[in-house]
């Protein structure tokens, strides 16, 4: 029970001493600092985690044994149609890219070499092995295409075609992403490659690629269907070491959004990587080769059900492989991730911690007040205890009255950091145009606007953390004023 | 000398007043701290790829470049103290017989992308790659266990068993299970021309021992790249050519001015390699050659500060607060003091000297911890990681032993005047306000 | 017959100051009963306000005791003695301790909320707010209701602190030195009034002062000297 003139005396004092205006401020502005600073690196990283989603499966079933097979696994997955949606093979491998037509060589000026070792500047490529048709059931196959040359588009000038491999009519030329025989015969003709006579009696057979736009930011915009090589080593089930090469086009550059994928990856349909691993798909005897199957689960499913599911699937395809094979696994987007995804929230937790500095000094400041409020009220705490003032009534005046300044400045601070994110991209426009001053470098986030992402949680979080703060510091002056003996209050001058 | 008298005894008879004080130190402490933190992550970024790639790196040389011209041409410049030659390439290091598994998912393996199998080939010249970097170090690295250090890590490059050797990086030897000696089959490609002119990849392999491990401070660089000799390359890629060289690793006399000695370099480059009046090849310092990897580490730590410049703000709230308080209760003293002898605004500096001192001792107190705690900076993430279970810096994210830290006396300065001059008008704000009051107001009594 | 509505028995006070202890009630017993009007005389330092302030519960007893109607209250859990405080006594000071920052209608109405929870307090703030207006209508300070105490005289600021002490409808006033900041006539206005009050509503009154004239009108002259009841 709070006793009546707790709050009534509490809030006089507050609204009659100016100087509480100062905590509310020093609150005002922590909570204000915390949700737009927030706001921009939580836009920030889960944009990131946004794009990282999208570049991943619902489910990966993956540290599978060599020379594992798609269909029987396939079987087994989609029989769980609870969980299982669709089904799609991925062959993981690594090769080697070379244009055919080599661009005339020139002075570099610019710093080539990363020390994140990215391994596209030599051709270097993480080969995923497709089934386009089955890929788009399971992943946003058809909407990175559409993202990738927009992504382009937004930095450098050029010609950034969007790809059509994936509206291919025919089957069995969509699941090789083949260009269309003029596109082909053309390329072939630019290439000194060998091509029919005339246009009419070309058939295009080179299988596509599909390249990350991270890379034609090294490469150069590239026309359609320009031949590369593909080179690919690998120890075959033989234990033989054995490597061979194929002609492939390029079909188009997609975008994910996840960088490490976009710079690395190399789509390709999965029959051409299964033959140039030794793999003939004619040959009754050869495997289905997969490295991982990616899944895609029902809409309706739940968190729990999920992870129920990720064991059941684990358990069903772990029983299919040979005895003895190291476990399986069964990896949610967020695991496929792990070490990526980490060291994003790492660096959000360090600005985090800074934040909480802030608040921290802006505690001080409801404290400062209070306590200056409680020493130069002592009289009047005297007279409250004079006349039937509880020790506890008296202590929550002060208790009130800092949670008052924490909460009036919560909420204004919640209400200007709701208005500035709200108007932070002009804001930073208009600055950077008039004064060429820049709060949140663009450059920094090699993005178009700032990404603000005010999470409801997040301002929950910071509202309620400097209420309680500020109830915490109000405590040690309420205590002090609680304890005070009212005859040398009374007396006090 | 009341006024400074007055200030202190007021300071001293009203703790409060040591929170305004805590407030600044906090927000020095914390400038000085997070920013030192960065600073120090930036300079062992800096150094690693300073070790990695040494002081200056003359590259995209043409194909009809030749070693012995070059050579003399380069090591005529006065801050040249030595020049080592490099081929480079790429490939995988197959071993017969055993299946590696595939390459890692994007995103689950390492940041750096060491763990991948492909490999950067460096073609070195043991003795004179000695001379321009850190290589003579790496292979003999205490952490390298006896059992996987080179035969001979003077000539950690010499034949075995009459086959070429290659060093790997510690922790892919470890990785991988591989030991001295073990037998290793280069894969990798060359352009080859046809009858029609026309260039196609050309599959090649080297049959390669292990030499032995070698590690540099940057497992991203040890991850990433292999050594062979310079000859193996010559021979298997560029047809014997024995003066072919790609790139050439320079060492300065004097680090400080390697700008000025690029410039100098890309001049005496053109004379060796121009060839219709176009010049070829360029000259880079490392921080050149790196810029946008070191630049992007920059932005971050000047957007840390833009946050932290904001915990200064919220401690200038606080002690406006504090003096602003005191000035409201001693403004009374104002007329005893005038009465005294004093001139009203003699009495008001009175404030402004508390005020001073406040921010004086803050940044001063501020100032001492936040290097005593940068410096020890390693001791703290140990014990608020034991206290709390929260891992402030995850050093083995960055791949590092301890947290590095690197504190910056300009830095320093900047905050240091940062926060007198905040301290300055927050005291001076309450200030003014006594100056208007009327010293007979007071001492009426009202 | 009844109890007697504030009673002190064998009430010994000691403070400390450093070492030393210093006396300064030794051992008095003190009965008022209702409607009975006692004086403590004395002069400075034999002890009043301390007697005033162990009666009125702000101060404990070293030893002895203090009953209100024949009960022990010393002992009693600290909130309840701070609702007797309110309940049983009104204080009426010599410095008036009003609240700065408050109205006098607000000064008055803050005895009100003393002891009923917020809530409760809302349930019945008209009825309060009406009471208190009542009480300084009474005192004769209807047309000041809004002023704050730095606007009202001294004698107008010791109605408001009666009317305050009344409000909560007690059945002892403990009044120390009520006039002894105050001009004669003024003074000679609030003794009148409190006197008033005091035979209306058959309240016991304690009151200290160093005044002969004023401790004559009261049914009782208690004079202390050095601690200990004298006459």
């Amino acid at each position: 029970m709070i006793a009546a003139f707790s709050p009534f005396l509490a809030v006089r004092y507050l609204v009659t001493r100016r100087i509480n205006l100062l905590g509310i401020a020093g609150v005002m502005f922590a909570v204000w600092a915390m949700l737009v600073v927030d706001a921009v690196f939580t836009g920030f990283v889960s944009g990131i985690r946004r794009d990282v989603r999208t570049s991943t499966t619902d489910l990966l079933v993956t540290d599978l044994p060599h020379d594992t097979g798609y269909e029987r696994l396939r079987e087994a997955i989609e029989a769980d149609t609870g969980l299982v949606a669709a089904t799609a093979p991925r062959l993981r491998h690594h090769g080697m890219l070379q244009r055919v037509r080599q661009p005339q060589r020139r002075v570099r000026t610019q710093g080539s070499s990363q020390v994140d070792f990215d391994h596209t500047e030599n051709g270097f490529a993480l080969l995923v092995g497709i089934d386009p048709v089955r890929e788009e059931a399971v992943s946003g196959l058809r909407s990175w295409l559409v993202r990738g040359p927009e992504e382009l588009a937004q930095r450098y000038p050029g010609d950034f075609w969007s790809s059509t491999v994936l509206d291919e009519p025919d089957l069995e030329r969509r699941s090789q992403l083949r260009a269309k025989d003029e596109v082909e015969w053309a390329a072939r003709r630019r290439s000194n490659l060998p091509a029919a006579k005339n246009v009419q009696q070309h058939r295009a057979d080179m299988p596509g690629v599909l390249f990350g736009w991270q890379r034609i930011r090294r490469t150069g915009a590239l026309p359609e269907a320009e031949p590369f090589d593909l080179l690919v080593a690998a120890v075959g089930s033989d234990n033989q070491l054995r490597s061979d090469s194929d002609r492939v086009q390029f079909a188009g550059c997609f975008a994910t959004g996840h960088r490490m994928f976009d710079e690395n990856a190399v789509l390709l349909p999965i029959e051409t990587l299964r033959t140039l691993l030794g793999l003939d798909s004619f040959d009754p005897a050869s495997v289905d080769l997969v490295t991982d199957i990616a899944v895609r689960v029902r809409r309706d499913t739940s968190a729990s059900a999920l992870v129920a599911g990720k064991q059941r699937l684990q358990r069903a395809v772990q029983a299919l492989l040979p005895p003895g094979s190291p476990p399986c696994s069964v990896l949610d987007w967020e695991e496929q991730n792990l070490v990526f995804l980490s060291a994003v929230a790492h660096e959000q937790a360090m600005m985090q911690f800074v934040l909480f500095v802030v608040m921290l000094v802006a505690a001080f400041v409801i404290y400062a007040t209070l306590h200056m409020m409680v020493v130069q009220k002592v009289k009047d705490i005297g007279i409250m205890a004079a006349i039937g003032g509880s020790p506890a009534g008296i202590g929550a005046v002060f208790l009130v009255g800092g949670f008052t300044v924490g909460a009036v400045g919560a909420l204004l601070g919640i209400g200007a950091g709701l208005l500035s994110v709200q108007y932070l991209n002009p804001v930073n426009d208009w600055l950077f145009a008039n004064f060429q001053v820049e709060l949140f470098p663009r450059t920094l986030f090699d993005l178009r606007e700032i990404p603000c992402d005010l999470e409801p949680s997040w301002i929950a979080k910071v509202g309620i953390g400097a209420v309680l703060l500020a109830l915490v510091v109000a405590f040690v002056p309420s205590r002090k004023a609680s304890r005070m003996n009212p005859v040398q209050a009374l007396s006090h001058e | 000398m009341y006024r400074l008298f007055l200030a202190i005894r007021y300071l001293l008879t009203r703790p409060i007043n040591l929170l305004g004080m805590a407030g600044i130190t906090l927000s020095v402490w914390a400038l000085i701290v997070v920013v030192s933190l960065f600073s120090g992550f930036l300079a062992v970024v800096e150094r690693h790829v300073h070790e990695a790639g040494a002081d200056i790196v003359v590259s995209a040389l043409p194909a009809w470049t030749r070693w012995s011209t070059l050579a003399p041409a380069l090591a005529d410049d006065p801050n040249v103290a030595a020049t080592a030659p490099r081929l480079l390439h790429y490939g995988l290091l197959l071993r017969p017989g055993h299946r590696p598994p595939p390459a890692p998912l994007p995103g689950r393996g390492a940041l750096h992308g060491g763990d991948q199998p492909f490999l950067f080939l460096m073609g070195i010249d043991a003795a004179q790659e000695a001379q321009v970097t850190g290589f003579a170090a790496w292979v003999r690295d205490a952490e390298i266990p006896a059992e996987l250090r080179a035969a001979d890590v003077a000539a950690p490059l010499a034949m075995r068993d009459g086959v070429p050797t290659v060093l790997i990086g510690l922790e892919r030897m470890q990785r991988e299970g591989l030991r001295p000696g073990d037998a290793v089959l280069l894969t990798t490609a060359r352009l080859v021309e046809d009858e029609a002119g026309q260039k196609h990849p050309s599959k090649v392999q080297v049959p390669l021992r292990v030499a032995g491990a070698y590690k540099t401070a940057h497992s991203g660089f040890d991850g990433n790249n292999v050594f062979v000799d310079i000859a193996v390359l010559r021979q298997h890629l560029h047809d014997n050519r024995t003066e072919f060289v790609q790139e050439v690793a320079v060492r300065a006399h004097d680090a400080t001015t390697l700008a000025d000695t690029a410039d100098r370099l890309q001049r005496a480059l053109t004379r060796v390699t121009e060839r219709n009046n176009t010049s070829y090849g360029v000259v880079q310092t490392w921080r050149e050659k790196n810029a946008q990897f070191l630049g992007s580490v920059q932005h971050q730590r000047g957007l840390l500060k833009i946050v932290l410049v904001v915990i200064m703000v919220v401690a200038a709230f606080l002690m406006l607060a504090t003096l602003s308080m005191m000035v409201t209760e001693k403004i009374s003293d104002i007329g005893i003091l005038t009465a005294m002898g004093g001139t009203p605004t003699g009495v008001t500096m009175v404030f402004l000297a508390c005020g001073l001192v406040i921010t004086f001792v803050g940044v001063l107190v501020g100032t001492v911890t936040g290097i005593v705690t940068a410096v020890y900076l390693e001791e703290v993430r140990q014990a608020v990681r034991w206290a709390t279970g929260i891992d402030l810096f995850p050093v083995d994210v960055y791949n590092l032993a301890r947290v590095p830290c690197t504190i910056d006396p300009l830095w320093l300065l900047q905050v240091a005047g940062m926060a007198m001059a905040t301290g300055f008008v927050v005291s001076a704000l309450p200030v003014l306000r006594a100056a208007r009051h009327d010293p007979l107001v007071s001492l009426r009594g009202i | 017959m009844n109890a007697p509505v504030l009673q002190a028995a064998a009430v010994h006070k000691h403070y400390r100051i450093g070492k030393q202890e210093i006396p300064v009630l030794r051992g008095i017993d003190l009965s008022v009963q209702p409607g009975e009007s006692v004086a403590l005389l004395g002069a400075s330092g034999a002890g009043k306000s301390t007697l005033l302030h162990v009666l009125g519960l702000l101060d404990p007893p070293t030893t002895g005791e203090v009953r209100y109607d024949g009960v022990p209250v010393h002992g009693l859990p600290i909130g309840e003695r701070a609702r007797l405080r309110h309940r049983h006594v009104g204080f009426v000071f010599q410095f008036y301790h009003l609240i700065p920052e408050l109205t006098a209608l607000q000064n008055v109405l803050l005895a009100r909320m003393m002891a009923v929870s917020a809530l409760g307090y809302w349930g019945q703030r008209k009825a309060a707010k009406a009471a208190a207006i009542a009480m300084l209508e009474q005192v004769g300070l209807g047309a000041r209701l809004h002023h704050r105490p730095s606007e009202l005289s001294g004698g107008e600021r010791q109605r408001v602190a009666i009317a305050r002490a009344l409000l909560a409808e007690p059945r002892v006033i403990l009044a120390d030195e009520p006039t002894g900041n105050l001009d004669s006539h003024t003074a000679a206005g609030v003794v009148e009034l409190m006197f008033g009050i005091q035979r209306d509503r058959g309240l016991a009154l304690v009151l200290v002062t160093h005044d002969e004239r004023l401790a004559q009108r009261c049914h009782r002259i208690v004079r202390l000297a050095d601690g200990v009841v004298v006459s």
